[in-house]
C-alpha cells in the first residue's frame, strides 16, 4: 500500500520561520520507499501561501519544528566545539612530538651528551617549550666550557 | 626472599631506538624515588652502546639487530618483577614507583586495546577460521613476574613464535599475512589458543592509559583519570631518519 508522509525532523531555516527544511517520505505501489529533502517557502514569489508548506506545518506541528530547530542548533554547536577541541588537541600532540625530537637532538650535542649534571639534564628533558630546551642547553654548555677552561688553568 | 624489581628497555635495529632508550631510562631515573632503588636493564646492540648506556643502566645485555628483539630482551630480564617499556616512551610522573603494586596476583599485566581507542590502531580486527577477532592486549608495556616458571616459559615462547612467524617458518592457516609483522598476533595466539597458557592470570593496569598513553590519542577524546606516567611517542617519530 502506498503512502506519503513528512518526517518529524523538519526545522526552520531562519528565525522568521519563512522557510522550512523537511523530508517527504513516499512509498509507491510496489513498495519502493524514497525520501526527498525539500526547502519550502511560506509564501510564493507573488506573496500567496504555499500549500505544501502549510501541509508540513499541519502534519509535523509548529511546536515540533521549533523543538527540532533548537535541538539542531545545539547539536551543531556541540559538534563544532568538539571538532575544534579535537583539532586543538591534535595540534598540541604534534607539537609535543616535535619537542621530543628537538630534545633528543639537544642531547646529541657533544657537550650535553658528555655532561654529568643530571639535574640540568633532567630539567632539559622536562622542558615544556623549545625556548626552555635552548636555555637549559646553554646552561649545560656554559658549565662544560667553564669546566674545560678551569681544567686548562 | 623479596622479589627483585626492575625495568627492561630494548633498543635494537635502528640507532634512534638507542637514543630513545637512553632518554626513557633517564626519565625513569628523574622520577623514581629513591633513585638508587631504580634498576634498569638495557638490552641493545653492541654497535650502539656508549658511555651513556653504561651510566644509565645497571645491567647491559647485547642482542642482535632483529626488529622484534624486544621479545628476546623481555625473556632475558634479570629481575623477578619486570616492567618492560617500549624504548620510544618517556616517563613523566613520580607514580612510576607504584608500578610494582599493579602486579597484584597477576602473572602479567598489560594496557588494553579497546573499541573506543580504535581510531589510532593500524590493524586490530582480523579474520580467523572461527570468525572475526580482535587484539585486546597492547605489548607497549608489560609488567610480568619472571619468578614464575610459566611466565618465563611464556616469554621464551612469545619471542620464539614471533621470530618464526616473521621468518615464515610458522603461520597458522586462515590468517592474513599482514598480521605476520605484529607481535600482538603471537601474543594473541599464545593467550587465546595455547592450552598451556589458558590459566595464565593476565591483568590490565588500573587506569591503564596512565601507563601507556599514546601521544597519537586525542586528549579531548581519550584520557586517563589521573596524570600520564608513561607517554608513548610511537606514531610521531621518524625512526629511520637519524636524529642528528
Amino acid at each position: 500500500m502506498s503512502y506519503r508522509k513528512w518526517l518529524d525532523n523538519a526545522f526552520w531555516e531562519d528565525e522568521t520561520k519563512s522557510q522550512v527544511n523537511c523530508i517527504l517520505e513516499m512509498e509507491d505501489d510496489v513498495g519502493r520507499v524514497t525520501r526527498q529533502v525539500m526547502k519550502l517557502n511560506r509564501l510564493d514569489k507573488d506573496g500567496n501561501e504555499n500549500e505544501l508548506f502549510n501541509e508540513v506545518v499541519d502534519s509535523v506541528t509548529e511546536e515540533l519544528i521549533d523543538k527540532e530547530t533548537n535541538d539542531r542548533v545545539e547539536r551543531k554547536k556541540a559538534e563544532q566545539d568538539e571538532h575544534r577541541q579535537r583539532e586543538l588537541e591534535h595540534e598540541k600532540a604534534r607539537k609535543l612530538e616535535k619537542l621530543f625530537n628537538y630534545k633528543l637532538e639537544a642531547f646529541e650535542v657533544e657537550e650535553i651528551k658528555n655532561s654529568k649534571n643530571r639535574k640540568l639534564k633532567g630539567k632539559l628533558r622536562r622542558a615544556k617549550s623549545r625556548i626552555e630546551v635552548d636555555l637549559y642547553s646553554i646552561m649545560i654548555l656554559q658549565e662544560q666550557l667553564e669546566a674545560d677552561s678551569n681544567g686548562k688553568d | 626472599m623479596e622479589k627483585t624489581k626492575g625495568f627492561v628497555i630494548v633498543a635494537s635495529h635502528k640507532r634512534n631506538f638507542y637514543l630513545y632508550a637512553l632518554n626513557l631510562a633517564e626519565s625513569i631515573r628523574d622520577f623514581y624515588e629513591p633513585e638508587e632503588e631504580c634498576n634498569i636493564c638495557l638490552v641493545t646492540e653492541e654497535r650502539f652502546i656508549d658511555d651513556r648506556g653504561y651510566d644509565v643502566a645497571d645491567e647491559v645485555i647485547f642482542c642482535d639487530d632483529h626488529y622484534r628483539s624486544k621479545l628476546w630482551g623481555m625473556a632475558k630480564s634479570p629481575y623477578d618483577l619486570t616492567m618492560y617499556i617500549d624504548a620510544d616512551m618517556e616517563c613523566e610522573h613520580e607514580d612510576i614507583i607504584k608500578v610494582w603494586d599493579e602486579m597484584k596476583d597477576y602473572d602479567m599485566v598489560y594496557s588494553e586495546l579497546t573499541d573506543d581507542r580504535d581510531y589510532i590502531y593500524a590493524e586490530r580486527d582480523f579474520d580467523t577460521p572461527e570468525g572475526k577477532s580482535k587484539f585486546t592486549l597492547c605489548g607497549g608495556v608489560c609488567l610480568y613476574d619472571m619468578s614464575k616458571p610459566i611466565v618465563r616459559e611464556f616469554m621464551d615462547d612469545w619471542w620464539d613464535l614471533t621470530y618464526r612467524q616473521m621468518n615464515d617458518t610458522w603461520w597458522p592457516d586462515g590468517y592474513a599475512d599482514s598480521l605476520k609483522s605484529w607481535d600482538q598476533f603471537s601474543l594473541w595466539w599464545l593467550t587465546e589458543k595455547e592450552e598451556k597458557y589458558k590459566d595464565l592470570k593476565i591483568g590490565i593496569f588500573d587506569d591503564d592509559l596512565r601507563w601507556n598513553y599514546y601521544n597519537a590519542f586525542n586528549w579531548a577524546r581519550t584520557q586517563p583519570k589521573d596524570p600520564v606516567i608513561l607517554r608513548h611517542f610511537s606514531a610521531g617519530l621518524d625512526k629511520d631518519k637519524p636524529i642528528v
